[in-house]
């Protein structure tokens, strides 16, 4: 990887370097490099060198560049670039106008300093685990080329880990953001709800739609998640709580937090390597209690059928005129989407109700859940079933099984990278209550200082 | 409908060409093999849903506030 951003803004702000020079090495690796993992469907030189060129006239004027001063970063091709078409991952959205202004969360990060290097490649409308693109390609893991970066926010992970860029911002609404960390060997960071604004970025699902970072290190994601933060009347789920900065927070450790390990379905249905790294992580930190997570089965349920109904929803209008223009992939997901009972989309929403809930109760006796991320490691593109825990199961169907459940209900939490010796890299999910992502980075921090992201 | 209830192909077949129709939809011959496996897959993942049995005291639709 690239240093990390908290190491480059330490050194642009005191002059060892200039945004520039930093600027024009991403530009360069990217240049070199990204062919191998195709994380990228744009890269920004101009823009790039514009906006390094500005985080340096601050300081030559003795002006506050901000935290992230010349940190290249890039997003996930959902997210508004002012002058870029905003493709999602698709063809249907690439005859569009380019955006006229930045999302919300690339705005907070320039004005944080950092500086925009490109867009990411993604699944189509985000709906997917393996970033294997019909229009724009498929990325790959910087780990091994025949093997999937994960998604959707595929382009994100991959890019962080090869070192292209020390920061990436994806989104999430059943893994989007987890999964692409975990097979990428990076942290990968989902806020609670309604936290970060989603202005200016795709829908897929409305109603657990995340944006947030993906890093190298908890100290970046950390950062990161503070610029972003704050109101945003354009999103109406944005909350209109002040913000609460976690980077202060972060050296505080673990005393006082009440930490547990998911029991039951979360230590069932994974390989060898996600189940060690679970044990490890929980080892390393001192963790050994258990608690149940009710109903997960039912709520990976609900969350696949709000997925399929919302998401169909947003599509509809295309999928009447012009199915031929969607990845095939997708398009069967969407269109098998439109059939489904209404019954059951408004029984998801009524257990998502009671999910709540029952959460809330268990939240009440712990402040923090350790649970696997990804059953198994990063697969081949030419995998459909893997042997996992004694049964062969559908790779694209499974891969969710830890994270869907979870972010029904927009629970912030982090994946911390696991690289075990002789595997490739899967994670860990720290699970927190809402609004408590000091904690879940807290958590991050002492498992990074700890050495458990290899 | 009840006919068409009498064995699972026919039912899904039956969604295919008339549910998506209410939404507007037609489905292409090419795409029909794989909407039909897509759409089967929903009903095993939606299962665990539907065999959950909520408590009475869950409100019967979720609640809108004018």
């Amino acid at each position: 990887m690239m240093g990390s951003a908290l190491a480059i803004a330490a050194a642009v702000r005191s002059g060892a370097t200039s945004a520039r020079e930093v600027a024009q090495v991403a530009l360069d690796r990217i240049g070199a490099n990204d062919s191998v993992v195709h994380a990228f469907t744009a890269v920004l030189h101009d823009r790039a060198m514009a906006d390094a060129t500005r985080v340096d006239a601050l300081i030559k004027a003795g002006q506050d560049p901000g935290p992230l001063a010349g940190v290249p970063f890039a997003v996930k091709n959902l997210f508004d670039v002012a002058g870029l078409t905003t493709l999602a991952g698709s063809r249907i959205l690439a005859d569009n106008p380019p955006a006229a202004t930045d999302a919300f969360a690339v705005r907070r990060l320039c004005d944080a300093g950092a500086v925009l290097v490109g867009a990411l490649n993604m699944e189509e409308f985000a709906y997917g685990f393996m970033t294997d693109n019909a229009h724009h390609g498929r990325t790959t893991n910087p780990h091994d080329s025949a093997r999937t970066a994960g998604g959707s926010s595929g382009g994100s992970g991959a890019a962080v880990a090869a070192g292209l860029v020390p920061l990436a911002l994806g989104s999430d609404t059943n893994g989007s953001i987890r999964v692409p960390s975990a097979f990428c060997g990076v942290y990968g960071f989902k806020p609670t709800y309604g936290r970060l604004s989603r202005s200016g970025i795709v829908p897929f699902v409305p109603s657990f739609d995340h944006v947030g970072p993906l890093a190298g290190t908890v100290g970046d994601i950390a950062a990161a998640y503070d610029a972003m933060q704050g109101h945003d009347p354009a999103d109406p789920v944005a909350c209109t709580r002040d913000p609460e900065f976690a980077t202060p927070l972060l050296s505080r450790g673990l005393e006082g937090l009440r930490m547990a390990i998911a029991a039951g379905y979360f230590e069932n249905g994974m390989t060898d390597p996600s189940a060690r790294a679970l044990a490890a992580a929980a080892a390393a930190i001192g963790v050994t209690r258990r608690v149940t997570i009710p109903a997960p089965d039912a709520a990976r349920a609900a969350a696949y059928v709000i997925t399929s109904v919302e998401g169909t929803s947003l599509q509809l209008a295309n999928l009447r005129i012009r199915p031929q223009d969607f990845d095939p992939a997708t398009r069967d997901r969407f269109l098998a989407g439109a059939l489904l009972p209404a019954e059951w989309y408004v029984r998801a929403q009524r257990f998502r109700a009671w999910f709540r809930e029952a959460m809330r109760a268990v939240f009440r006796d712990v402040d923090l859940i350790l649970a696997p991320a990804v059953p198994f490691e990063a697969p081949r593109f030419t995998d459909h079933t893997l042997h996992v825990a004694g049964e062969d199961v559908p790779v694209r169907a499974t891969i969710g099984r830890f994270t869907q459940p979870l972010s029904l209900i927009g629970l912030p939490i982090l994946v911390v990278p696991v690289r075990l010796p002789g595997c490739l890299p899967v994670g860990i999910q720290v699970i927190g209550a809402p609004f408590n992502e000091a904690a879940v980075l807290r958590v991050g921090q002492a498992l990074e200082a700890g050495g458990i992201d290899g | 409908m009840r006919e068409h209830a009498m064995d699972g192909l026919k039912m899904d077949e039956y969604a295919l060409d008339t549910i998506a129709a209410l939404s507007g939809l037609v489905i292409p011959a090419e795409y029909r093999e794989g909407v039909l496996r897509q759409w089967r897959l929903n009903q095993a993942l939606a299962a665990p849903l539907l065999a959950f049995e909520l408590p009475n005291d869950v409100p019967p639709a979720p609640v809108f506030k004018p």
